[in-house]
């Protein structure tokens, strides 16, 4: 396993695009805190309508709130496109370049390509999550008033949710390319898929069958993190991570993983 | 004599296309084996097969007695058709790419970009690279791992005259050293002059195989010259003639199998003919191969 991650290591090393989307991926997460702030300064400044209310006070980067609001935004698809790409583009240039080809030749195996992608997979997302409760850790613990070390790491399964997102998300891409092939294609139809889910939910709900919608990929991951800001006007939410929802995308991982292999598996290189 | 490789009934179909038809054939241990085709006749897809990168549709084949697997390719190496490497990458880091791959943990680099004259050239990136050195850097990766077998396809496709005769020079030193190749190619004067064996592939079926020395020692053509004059009707009266052709210079005369160049000379003596050149070549692969290829047009 170490000898796969080390392979793909070098073939990354020195491609550039790879590290720039990564480090450009970081640079918005560590934003997201910042720019939340700036916002609520933003409403404070605003103030006068609120009638001496004060928005600094609203504990959205507080703890334990801070986990579920910040990564409700960390896994919408707009940040986790990055993430996509980079593993949209690394896996189509084996294609394109044929090198999966030859690296079969030289002695891997078609099941040793895909553990290799897998685990880049799985780095790229235990390094997002590292930095995403890295991120949400030091903006709590500068912005929380009342620090209550029991808060702290009250609501941390949202960074466990946050991870399993990007898992689902990231093999979803790998599915798409090793279907399409082509890197263009497959970063647009990744960008589209999230869209494509919303009709079919207008559509469901309309007959009526709204529940099954729940059991779509990223619906069910979306549900593992629940849109947390209604709290603020006093509605109920969902302020931990259901199990069902999880258990779904659990299924769809491995679901993707075997529709891959079946794929790479009985394809000509 | 151990079999490195057995191919037993190979099929592969892409659609209405049959690719590699029923194709069985042996690679013994230590023998350069040629593999000859016209365009489109199964060379590569059979090769592709064989190191896994195709799916067959039939048919079975063996390395070293044993059904394939991964550690197998580790010891073998090979190219298919175009060099491959990551295009971004230098020669050394595609190598060590390489050797992760198949497992060196100590694997000479330098020494094998050496031996291909691209040591000067290993901190450019691949796709710098011309056509020739990129056919080089691909034996280089191929020799990496001092493979047991080495399959080359098309090898010197791309190189300048001097490419192909070092790449010439690098496979039959391979060979002094024990190692069995299987090579693919179109240039029949290329596997005349490294395979020991040869098949020749017509629409994926194998229509000919046999040793190299066996269609050199074969037949014999004499040219025949004479001062001047036409002797065309002459030498058609030649008992041990099979066939005569009108060369530019002179004729050939194709012999019968016991016949030679010595009873030749003698027929014409005593028809009064003296000649000014006599020689006897024997028949090239190249002549052997379009042969059969058409004859089996005409079964
Ligand atoms: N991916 C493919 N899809 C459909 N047909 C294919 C494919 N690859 C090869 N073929 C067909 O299989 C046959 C054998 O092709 P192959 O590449 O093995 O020939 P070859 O002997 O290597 O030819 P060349 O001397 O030109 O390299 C050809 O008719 C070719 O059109
Ligand atoms: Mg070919």
């Amino acid at each position: 396993m170490l000898k796969l991650l080390r392979l793909d290591y070098l073939k990354v090393k020195n491609y550039r695009p790879f590290w720039v989307l990564n480090i450009l991926y970081m640079f918005l997460v560590v934003s997201v805190p910042i720019s939340l702030l700036e916002f609520l300064k933003w409403l404070k400044m605003k103030g006068a309508e609120f009638e001496g209310f004060d928005p600094m006070k609203i504990p959205i980067l507080f703890f334990p709130d801070i986990w579920q609001n910040i990564t409700y935004f960390y896994t919408l698809p707009i940040f986790l496109i990055f993430l996509g790409i980079v593993v949209i583009i690394t896996i189509s240039n084996e294609f394109s370049y044929k090198t999966v080809r030859q690296n079969i030749i030289d002695g891997l195996d078609r099941t040793d390509f895909i553990k290799s992608k897998l685990l880049m997979i799985g780095v790229l997302a235990l390094a997002s999550t590292l930095v995403v409760f890295v991120t949400c850790l030091i903006s709590g613990l500068i912005y929380t008033p009342d620090l209550d070390m029991g808060d702290v790491f009250n609501g941390m399964e949202f960074i466990f949710a946050y991870f399993l997102y990007v898992i689902l998300y990231l093999v979803l891409a790998f599915l798409l390319t090793v279907y399409l092939r082509r890197s263009a294609l497959t970063i647009f139809l990744l960008m589209l898929y999230r869209p494509i889910e919303g009709v079919l939910i207008a559509i469901a709900t309309k007959y009526d069958v709204d529940f099954i919608t729940d059991y779509l990929p990223l619906q069910a991951a979306s549900r593992m993190i629940e849109v947390p800001f209604p709290r603020y006007w006093f509605q109920e939410i969902t302020d931990y991570v259901p199990l069902v929802p999880t258990l779904v995308v659990c299924a769809y991982i491995v679901l993707f993983v075997y529709l891959i292999s079946l794929r790479l598996k009985k394809s000509d290189l | 004599m151990e079999t490195v490789l057995r191919i037993e009934h190979l099929v592969k179909k892409y659609g209405r296309i049959t690719a590699v038809n029923d194709l069985s054939l042996e690679v013994p241990a230590g023998t350069v084996f040629g593999i000859l085709g016209p365009n489109g006749s199964g060379k590569t897809t059979t090769l592709g097969i064989i190191l896994d990168v195709i799916n067959r549709t039939g048919g079975e084949y063996y390395w070293f007695e044993k059904k394939p697997d991964k550690s197998i390719r580790k010891r073998i190496g090979a190219i298919l058709e175009t060099p491959i490497f990551y295009p971004y990458l230098t020669a050394v880091q595609n190598l060590k790419i390489v050797a992760q791959i198949k497992d060196l943990p100590d694997p000479d680099i330098n020494g094998v970009l050496k031996k291909v004259e691209l040591y000067d050239r290993r901190h450019d990136r691949f796709k710098t690279y011309s056509l020739g050195m990129k056919q080089r850097l691909s034996i280089a990766s191929a020799l990496l791992c001092n493979p047991d077998v080495m399959i080359l396809d098309e090898p010197t496709n791309g190189l300048d005259p001097q490419g192909i005769a070092e790449i010439r020079e690098l496979i039959k030193q391979i060979a002094l050293d024990g190692k069995t190749i299987i090579l693919a190619s179109h240039l029949l004067d290329e596997v005349q002059k490294v395979c020991t064996d040869f098949c020749v592939l017509k629409q994926g079926s194998m229509i000919y195989s046999g040793k190299v020395e066996d269609v050199s020692s074969g037949v014999a053509m004499v040219e025949v010259r004479v001062p001047s004059g036409d002797i065309g009707e002459v030498l058609s009266g030649f008992e041990g003639a099979t066939k005569v052709e009108r060369d530019i210079h002179g004729y050939l005369v194709t012999m019968q199998p016991e016949k030679s160049a010595v009873d030749l000379n003698k027929y014409l003596f005593e028809q009064g003919i003296t000649v000014s050149h006599l020689l006897t070549q024997k028949k090239s692969l190249e002549k052997q191969f379009l042969e059969l290829l058409a004859e089996s047009d005409h079964a």
